[in-house]
């Protein structure tokens, strides 16, 4: 799953551990959603919605594996 | 998996430490109790010592910082950690379990050595796929 957090991040003027701590999670966690090495779960995808005033779809981008 | 985490307060931590220490003190009156030699005693108090000065400072560099080090994804690797380590123990068990009744193998194991083998071979295993989900996830 694609995702554009760090686009979104950037456009905020927020460092990792500002966001991290406004999503109330770790900042490595940050790291790895950003690199698209984990998915969230659907109370982070809703929490990021909400920091970033975007709906999900705006940020997160479901890619079937098998089309 | 619920998404609600909470910073580590101050109750939590005191809590924690209490708990900590009661099971350190009957830790120490059970294996009074019970004789074990002292060698087994000092190095399950070592192990105690350890584990509880690292939570302790750990925990009072988490309560200063104010950071959320525990969240879902370190939920998750916990969780697939400690599966992985139990079916890996698992089967290699089953595997040895079918060795050891072999006529051709001489080795026999006490009932203690076989706890030993699975505690520390589980909580060895628990820590290497810990530390590679921690790179992977």
């Amino acid at each position: 799953m694609d995702n554009t957090i760090r686009e979104l991040r950037r456009e905020m003027n927020w460092t990792q551990e500002e966001l991290a701590q406004k999503a109330h999670v770790s900042r490595q966690t940050i790291i790895s959603l950003e690199q698209g090495r984990y998915d969230p779960s659907i109370h982070l995808a809703f929490r990021l919605s909400r920091i970033f005033g975007r709906t999900i779809e705006e940020i997160f981008h479901y890619r079937e594996e098998n089309p | 998996m619920k998404g609600k985490f909470c910073l580590l307060n101050r109750k939590t931590f005191i809590v924690t430490n209490v708990i900590i220490g009661v099971v350190s003190v009957n830790v120490f009156i059970l294996t009074r109790l019970l004789e074990t030699s002292l060698a087994f005693s000092l190095g399950l108090y070592t192990g105690l010592l350890a584990g509880w000065l690292l939570y302790f400072f750990r925990g009072l560099k988490e309560i200063k910082r104010l950071t959320y080090n525990t969240d879902e994804r370190t939920q998750l690797i916990v969780q697939k950690a400690g599966s992985l380590a139990f079916w890996v123990v698992l089967s290699l068990m089953a595997l040895f379990v079918i060795i050891s009744y072999s006529p051709k193998v001489t080795i026999s194991f006490k009932s203690r050595e076989w706890g030993v083998l699975v505690m520390n071979s589980m909580l060895a295993l628990y820590g290497v796929f810990f530390m590679i989900l921690n790179r992977k996830l």
